[in-house]
């Protein structure tokens, strides 16, 4: 028998018994989660969006052409950041351009977000960054609670470099 | 001696036919059976990916497993065997496009690739097996690799027109 046709016959031979199993179990329910409960970027995100764990960019802490950006709000970060982070919060949709001069400088930008405020933040961030001309931007995976869970540097207090 | 080279390197594509048969079909069985038992799970995965309507998510969650079931017992059993390895490949095309989608877009999610049985986060690490997969695929394709053992009646046999029929085992 032609190869089309083979593959034809499996394949209705594994829609007709998905159909009586349907028949037989009803539909199943497929809900995808709520948009920000993994850090997951809203499906309306433009724009390439890259992924750090919090083992590498621990790695990368001491590299003085990694910069962090804290997309959460000032008062949060004083409660604890990533040592040396920048803080840039989101409240009012931008960044300023004292502080972009201050991230161009750096090869990447990693940003970071609280992900029970809803991690759309510092994808956010990260999209006004690449706007900017920023090219290497990337978002931590897991966010801070991952951060300092992994039990990771961190410090409190405001922001010592932000103009 | 050429006679016994000939032997030696038909005797190792066929070795190599049924070594690729085996893997591919082990894989999509392991594959299949865990989504075939919860098959919600497998359903929420494909959602994930956000490219479906979530309608749809859940009747191609139930009917997605079994195709890969009968590809892969094609694959095992020699039966429709090349059918087998063509539905396997179009599948494998249309998993390395979703993953290679859900990566850039920047979605963090489980490939879904082993319903419950397994974890695997969409990344070069799926698309690289899944690739791998495909070209064990394409080398049962190959007209070259017509003929194969079948379990249960002999095997393949090329017909002077190139098609396959089916031949008693020497």
């Amino acid at each position: 028998m032609d190869v089309v046709k083979e593959a034809v016959l499996i394949s209705l031979l594994g829609v007709v018994a998905g159909l009586m199993s349907v028949a037989l179990r009803g539909v199943p329910r497929a809900e995808a989660p709520p948009e920000s409960a993994s850090c997951a970027p809203p499906s309306s995100t433009q724009g390439f969006v890259r992924w750090v764990t919090v083992e590498d960019a621990q790695g990368l802490l001491n590299d003085p052409a990694i910069r962090f950006a804290d997309a959460r709000s000032p008062s949060e970060y004083e409660a604890g950041h990533i040592l040396g982070a920048l803080n840039v919060p989101m409240d009012k949709d931008m960044v300023s351009e004292a502080l972009l001069e201050r991230l161009r400088s750096a090869r990447t930008v990693i940003t970071y977000c609280d992900t029970q405020s809803g991690c759309a933040r510092s994808v956010r961030l990260t999209h006004l960054l690449q706007a900017a001309g920023i090219g290497d931007v990337r978002v931590l995976k897991g966010g801070m609670p991952e951060w300092n869970r992994q039990g990771r540097p961190a410090e409190a207090g405001p922001c010592r470099e932000c103009p | 001696m050429p006679g016994v080279s000939l032997m030696s390197r038909a005797g190792l594509r066929q070795a190599s036919v049924l070594l690729a048969r085996l893997i591919v079909a082990g894989i999509f069985l392991f594959a299949a059976l865990p989504k075939l038992i919860d098959v919600e799970t497998f359903a929420r995965s494909i959602a994930n990916y956000r490219v479906l309507p979530e309608a749809w998510a859940g009747s191609l969650a139930s009917i997605l497993p079994w195709i890969e079931a009968f590809a892969a017992l094609a694959l095992l059993t020699g039966w429709y065997l090349r059918g087998g390895a063509l539905v396997v490949s179009a599948m494998l095309l249309v998993f390395i496009a979703a993953i290679a989608q859900a990566m850039a877009r920047g979605i963090d999610i489980d490939c879904g690739c082993f319903g419950a049985a397994a974890e695997s986060e969409v990344g070069w690490g799926s698309i690289a097996r899944n690739l791998g997969l495909l070209l064990l695929c394409l080398w049962l394709l190959l007209p070259m690799n017509r003929e194969s053992w079948r379990l249960l009646g002999g095997r393949t046999k090329v017909k002077p027109d190139g098609s396959s029929s089916e031949g008693k085992a020497r």
